[in-house]
């Protein structure tokens, strides 16, 4: 039976009364295909939600990323709520606060020291704070299309940011080292640190994987000139390799940021850092009212515990894989250009001969209206409680997409 | 902020050019074009901008650079004094070079200053021609900013493409993204990459105001939003420029 969106309608139509945007930010549906799309939930378990208006949906969202071992996921829940229990927000902090420093500094491989906040952008700024701090140097090089939060250093061109607000922002392309080696030489003794992602995942076009030695070189030339060299790994984090993706791509960064997957979905972010940086990190304030909560805490150890413990990145490779080839040969057999790019565990799809879109959003409308909750914009990511089934079924869903994407294009 | 020498290309390209229509469309409008026949030329500064406004038998052509022998020479020495006279604020009156005794071409120009000035901010006017203006107005506007504003040029570099700006089953404006190069021109495009469609001439006169919340407004499908919205991303930012510039 088709799916509809009654309800989710009704209650958008009142949420927009209230609430500029409706739903704010990038849980915003416009990017969906409104009118195909549900907006709100009423429950989550595994790899599985359903919506306002009943329809279950096997989800490749997980929340923009957060959700990793799936929702409701009993250890994870049971190990927040304990601690709920015995208070939340305290001065003095728990010492939860020392057992999952000392988890970071165990299970990541740049980690010397660990601290805690709420989300990514308050370790991506933590780390702009502290690039500046070590050498007294203002310059920041970031990639083009590279995302690193919302606030005003790290957006671009949006209402409300200002020149002023990136005067010190330097942009280059992601994986060239020959441009990155220019902008080092044209601001000699000005650049405090490059932040980039382990790999290229921007909005709006498939992702780039380094290319080998990139990072090794980047090190190098970080190194050279006293650059401090920092990777957003809020995205990617956990997927790909427990101990961090650059771990995964074969390099030391001096700070990294953490948050996303880190707790399953409870609000908590990590920046850790190397040895080099301890001392910087010592002397700059930077706080928040909820940072030192505990049972966000709790969750991370547990989370961390449990994705060490049966491997989830090994299980969302595996899945990834599995639905990279079902849904890429599903596309030929239409013969339909249709690619995944980036990692199995984060892919990203696009129609290779299209530039604009219509055919992904026209595949991603059909696979919602069929339970099947996929992005055509953004990468998607897989979590370890996708199970072989859901992958089948997906693979399913999509054949019958991708025909009517082939009867529409024609190719 | 604003950048004077884009307001002034924003009134040359995007502002005129609704005259076009307004002749067009209005019959008011029209009986004043027909009372007279020639060329204005509007000039900003030695090396600025020049777009030649042509009335011929009711008729309102406006084309860029300076086209024949215009009858009447409007020189402004500044895109302020040219933005002052659009605007009606300050000083801003042009240096007549040409076409002091050609008095009635220029008569018949205010008259029909004052007929769109009518129809785009008095009360009741007739609201389809009102939304077509606009939405004349709003595409060649976005192209302009686009092209001349330097931060905003950046940012339409990164897209290629069409943009097709449309009421649903009414007017519309196609803006052509091509480096360097971005034009603006009315009606469908053939294929355009990005279709931003407004249920209603309404809803339309509100965004045009500023009183819609856009994302909202796609998500209550009483606007579609299709294609490339990375291209969308970056037109609505050119989009919440337009009325920084004509506020």
């Amino acid at each position: 039976m088709a799916y509809t969106f009654t309800r989710s309608k009704e209650l958008f139509q009142r949420a927009a009364k209230v609430i500029p945007q409706g739903i704010y930010g990038h849980f915003n549906p416009a990017t969906t295909i409104p009118g195909s799309y549900p907006y709100f939930i009423t429950r989550a378990k595994g790899s599985h939600f359903w919506d306002v208006d009943g329809n279950e949906y096997i989800d490749y969202v997980c929340a923009y990323g957060p959700m990793i071992l799936g929702y409701a996921h009993d250890r994870v829940d049971e190990a927040f709520a304990r601690q709920a229990r015995n208070g939340t927000a305290t001065m003095p902090p728990s010492t939860l606060l020392i057992e999952l420093a000392e988890k970071m500094v165990e299970v990541n491989d740049c980690a010397d020291w660990a601290m805690f906040a709420k989300n990514g952008a308050d370790t991506t700024t933590w780390a702009v704070v502290l690039a500046r701090g070590y050498k007294r140097r203002n310059k920041i090089v970031l990639a083009n299309g590279g995302y690193h939060g919302t606030q005003s250093w790290a957006g671009t061109n949006h209402t409300g940011i200002t020149p002023t607000d990136r005067s010190d922002i330097i942009m280059v392309p992601f994986g060239d080292l020959e441009a990155f080696q220019r902008v080092v030489e044209e601001n000699k003794g000005q650049i405090a640190g490059a932040m980039f992602t382990p790999y290229h995942h921007p909005v709006f076009e498939p992702q780039v994987l380094p290319a080998p030695g990139f990072w090794q070189g980047m090190r190098r030339i970080c190194d050279e000139n006293d650059i401090v060299l920092i990777i957003d790994d809020v995205r990617a984090g956990w997927r790909l390799d427990i101990k961090g993706s650059a771990h995964y791509f074969g390099f030391k960064p001096d700070l990294a940021c953490y948050c996303k997957a880190i707790a399953n979905g409870y609000p908590i972010s990590a920046l850790v850092g190397t040895e080099k940086m301890r001392m910087v990190a010592s002397k700059v304030f930077q706080t928040g009212s909820y940072w030192n909560n505990s049972p966000e805490m709790a969750a991370a150890l547990a989370c961390i515990d449990e994705m060490q413990q049966i491997d989830a990145a090994g299980i969302c490779n595996a899945r990834g894989a599995q639905l990279r080839k079902g849904l890429e040969e599903s596309a030929a057999r239409h013969g339909l250009q249709f690619k995944m790019s980036g990692p199995n565990a984060i892919p990203f799809m696009h129609f290779t001969n299209e530039h604009n879109f219509k055919r992904a959003q026209l595949f991603c409308k059909e696979c919602s209206l069929r339970g099947v909750y996929f992005l055509w914009h953004h990468n998607m990511f897989i979590s370890a409680a996708h199970t072989e089934a859901d992958i089948q079924k997906t693979i399913e869903v999509a054949d019958e997409a991708f025909k009517i994407v082939k009867e529409q294009f024609g190719g | 902020m604003r950048n004077e020498d884009v307001l002034a290309r924003i009134h040359l390209d995007a502002v005129l050019s609704n005259f076009e229509i307004l002749a067009q469309e209005d019959p008011a409008a029209n009986a004043l074009a027909r009372a007279w026949n020639g060329n204005i030329l509007f000039a900003v500064g030695i090396a600025g901008p020049r777009t030649t406004l042509e009335i011929k038998n009711g008729k309102i052509k406006v084309m860029t650079g300076k086209v024949g022998d215009p009858g009447i020479v409007l020189f402004f020495p500044t895109a302020r004094l040219l933005n002052n006279m659009f605007t009606g604020t300050g000083v801003g009156f042009p240096v007549p070079l040409k076409g002091l005794t050609k008095a009635k071409g220029l008569f018949v120009f205010m008259k029909l200053a004052k007929r769109m000035e009518a129809i785009l901010k008095g009360e009741n006017p007739p609201r389809d021609l009102k939304a077509k203006l606009l939405m004349n107005t709003l595409g060649r506007s976005i192209a302009t900013i686009a092209a001349h504003e330097p931060e905003s040029k950046a940012a339409a570099l990164s897209i290629r493409g069409v943009t097709e700006l449309r009421i649903k089953n009414g007017p519309a404006v196609n803006i052509t993204f091509a480096g360097e190069r971005v034009t603006a021109k009315g009606g469908n495009a053939p294929d355009p990459d990005l279709i931003m469609e407004f249920g209603t001439p309404e809803l339309f006169l509100d965004l045009a105001d500023d009183k819609v919340d856009v994302f909202a407004a796609i998500c209550l499908e009483d606007m579609l939003l299709q294609g490339d919205l990375h291209m969308g991303d970056v037109v609505n930012t050119f989009l919440d420029k337009v009325g920084v510039y004509l506020q």
